[in-house]
């Protein structure tokens, strides 16, 4: 699936993916490409301004790390991110039946 | 590596730090598909290619930035507005001398009025999040009109040559007032020239 067929749910899989623990940006990207199975065909770039915006929208925070003499900057889901986690996770599935329903499958 | 953070940061406007950041965050991810590709055996420049194609276009990924770049100008230029200009205006009336004065006056005093709190209002609403929609390039409207109405209707006032007479030093009165406006303005500006950076 590339970026267009997931336009509007990027936000919902970042939070996905960091209710299973905090990470920065290029561990968020591979886990995205291993959870979809390698199908999500994302610029991976675009992940990072994601972030930021998911960032100032209070859904996750972001804190600068240094670890193995690098500095990585590492996000954790907060509590009105796992809020609008539900509600993405809501959402989709209210798609999913209308697509379902007018697609008859 | 530096070929792609650079094509992406060519186009970018706005606050230096945050672009900094954000330029440093995605050449750190970049870093590690490099390494990536290097550890699974591919040479450098392949491993560099290859991964500046998962990256995607720069002036994709540069697009996504500068929405982020503008958010923040505004939100500055926002902060500008909701103290300089509520500064200026205690300032002034405070300072001011409190006598009759005429109509002509007392409407260009209000029209500076009517400017200041229409730039104060828009600051508020990005500041509190209701407003986002060319949010930046109001804050860079509204900061420049009110600095140039407030400096047309005391130029006017000047002229006309009445007034309640100040009982402050007019010296110090009229060089906060022109810190605090070059300030504004210059904050406007900024915000003006952010919003209109066109990433394609």
């Amino acid at each position: 699936m590339d970026a267009d067929g997931i336009h509007g749910q990027l936000d919902t899989l970042i939070l996905a993916t960091l209710k299973r623990g905090e990470a920065h940006g290029y561990a968020i990207i591979t886990a995205l490409k291993e959870l979809s199975g390698d199908r999500l065909d994302l610029p991976s770039g675009t992940v990072y301004p994601a972030l930021r915006r998911l960032e100032r929208a209070g859904s996750i925070s972001g804190t600068w790390t240094v670890g193995e003499g690098r500095r990585r900057r590492v996000y954790a889901l907060t509590e009105d991110g796992l809020k609008a986690l539900e509600k993405g996770l809501g959402d989709w599935r209210s798609l999913r039946e209308v697509m379902g329903a007018v697609l008859g499958t | 590596m530096s070929d792609y953070l650079d094509a992406v940061a060519a186009p970018l406007k706005g606050p230096r730090r945050l672009r900094e950041d954000m330029l440093a965050e995605i050449g750190d991810g970049f870093e590690d598909a490099v390494a990536e590709r290097i550890g699974a055996g591919q040479s450098p420049r392949e491993a560099a290619r290859d991964a500046a194609a998962e990256f995607g276009e720069p002036r994709l990924v540069a697009a996504e930035v500068q929405r982020e770049l503008v958010a923040a100008q505004a939100k500055r230029t926002a902060w500008t507005l909701v103290t300089a200009l509520p500064a200026m205006t205690i300032m002034w009336d405070l300072f001011s001398g409190d006598g009759e004065v005429s109509l002509a006056i007392t409407l260009l005093a209000r029209l500076t009025d009517t400017a200041t709190a229409a730039a104060f209002v828009t600051g508020a609403l990005v500041l509190t999040g209701h407003l986002h929609r060319r949010a930046a390039g109001l804050c860079g409207v509204l900061g420049i009109t009110q600095v140039t109405v407030a400096l047309a209707c005391s130029a006017v006032i000047s002229a006309i040559g009445e007034g309640g007479g100040p009982v402050a030093p007019w010296a110090a009165l009229l060089g906060a007032s022109a810190v605090g406006s070059v300030v504004v303005v210059a904050s406007s500006a900024r915000a003006l020239a952010v919003a209109r950076t066109r990433i394609a």
